[in-house]
């Protein structure tokens, strides 16, 4: 396994023509009806810049192309995506070929326990940026989708995750009915997504011509040990990091997902990652910056 | 077919079938030969909605979607099977080269 790191950098494309994205997934799923499989693709993909809240469904149609093609490591990885960003998701089993009900819920509950992590570690972080009816939000949906009644094959962790999600929601909805702070707890078990409660201040980027840029001190990355099954290939995303005026990792946040399997490990490490802080004027400031990741899976 | 004795080129040409062999045979004097023709695969893509298991000529292919399923050059007997929603049939010709895609919709 390899693991590189390097600074995202900017890229501009060219405005796509312009698309009826229902009218496009129609044609897509005619085709596919039809048995041609390529084209269907070859239309899913066109359509994918614009599918927006079709993107599951999208998705799907995408799985069922390759999975007829024989590319089931390919249709894997697409199911994986679609749990990743929609862990609620469900198929309507009545109306998806038994091979992608088999091989979705194979997927998803191989990645369902990373999902839902993953969910409470930006539960936590909105909560420690004092967000609190986000947190809220978040915290029952994490808890809808560990509902006991709704998880065929438990996983260890999940009783705790369960006890923790609904720790915080009950303190998530006082704060934000206006009750005083809590006392500290200690009782997390999870990894922290900052290093500290998020202070206020302006955040600098790139952007800023009369900025510094913070300097790596250490920003070591975790192993990704992928779980069995896991398709060969290359894996990518983009994780993006607030610096503090200490050069410590005030927030971090996946903008596009690694792998399920390795997110949440990425997130809590930047927790130690350390650089000497972006300077603006001779003054240590805030500086977001984005890094892409890619991990090999062989 | 009356051929003159000694070694001939026979060529089995098939438009509809997009087929064209040639084949070598010895013919003897006052004999005859026999020809036996083997037929080349073809591919079937096919599907159903919602979905069925399909069977070609009695055997069973799999559940859809299939793609690509090698299949001998000609005619054959499709059927789908669903559950609940029944059989559908259908015969489809296998060409040589371009791929026969087929798909059922058992909700209309």
């Amino acid at each position: 396994m390899m693991l590189g790191l390097v600074v995202a950098g900017l890229l501009v494309l060219a405005p796509l023509p312009q698309l009826d994205p229902a009218a496009e997934f129609a044609a897509a799923r005619a085709l596919y009806a039809s048995a041609a499989y390529e084209d269907a693709l070859w239309r899913l993909a066109r359509l994918s810049p614009a599918t927006g809240p079709l993107a599951d469904e999208v998705d799907t149609y995408r799985a069922l192309c390759l999975l007829a093609l024989g590319r089931t490591d390919e249709s894997a990885r697409v199911l994986e995506q679609i749990v990743v960003r929609s862990p609620s998701y469900a198929l309507d089993e009545t109306q998806v070929s038994p091979r992608l009900v088999a091989q979705f819920r194979e997927v998803r509950a191989r990645v369902l326990p990373f999902s839902a992590r993953a969910m409470y570690a930006i539960a936590r972080e909105s909560f420690d940026r004092r967000q609190y009816q986000a947190a809220a939000a978040q915290l029952r949906e994490l808890l809808r989708l560990i509902d006991p009644a709704a998880i065929q094959e438990p996983w260890s962790g999940l009783a705790d995750l369960r006890v923790l999600a609904e720790g915080f929601l009950k303190l998530a909805d006082e704060m934000a009915a206006g009750a005083p702070p809590p006392a500290p707890t200690s009782t997390a078990v999870m990894p922290p997504m900052a290093a500290g409660v998020a202070s206020p201040g302006p955040v600098y980027s790139n952007a800023y011509r009369d900025v510094v840029a913070p300097v790596e001190i250490r920003r070591q990355v975790p192993l990704w040990e992928p779980p069995p099954g896991t398709p060969q290939g290359t894996y990518q995303g983009l994780i993006e990091v607030v610096i503090n005026e200490q050069g410590r990792v005030e927030s971090a946040a996946m903008r596009k997902s690694v792998a399920p399997t390795y997110d949440a490990a990425l997130l809590a490490s930047t927790a130690e990652w350390r650089f000497q802080p972006a300077v603006r004027d001779g003054v240590p400031v805030k500086f977001r910056r984005s890094y892409e990741v890619i991990v090999h899976s062989r | 077919v009356t051929l003159p004795a000694g070694a001939t080129t026979v060529t089995l040409v098939s438009n509809s079938h997009e087929l064209r062999q040639a084949q070598s045979v010895t013919v003897t004097s006052g004999g005859s030969a026999a020809v036996t023709v083997r037929l080349p695969n073809g591919r079937l893509s096919v599907n159903a909605l919602p979905w069925a298991e399909v069977w070609a000529d009695g055997e069973l292919l799999g559940t859809t979607p299939l793609a690509n399923v090698p299949l001998r050059v000609g005619s054959h007997e499709i059927v789908w099977r669903h559950p609940t929603l029944g059989e559908r049939r259908q015969t489809v010709l296998i060409k040589a080269r371009t791929p026969a895609r087929v798909g059922v919709d058992f909700l209309r």
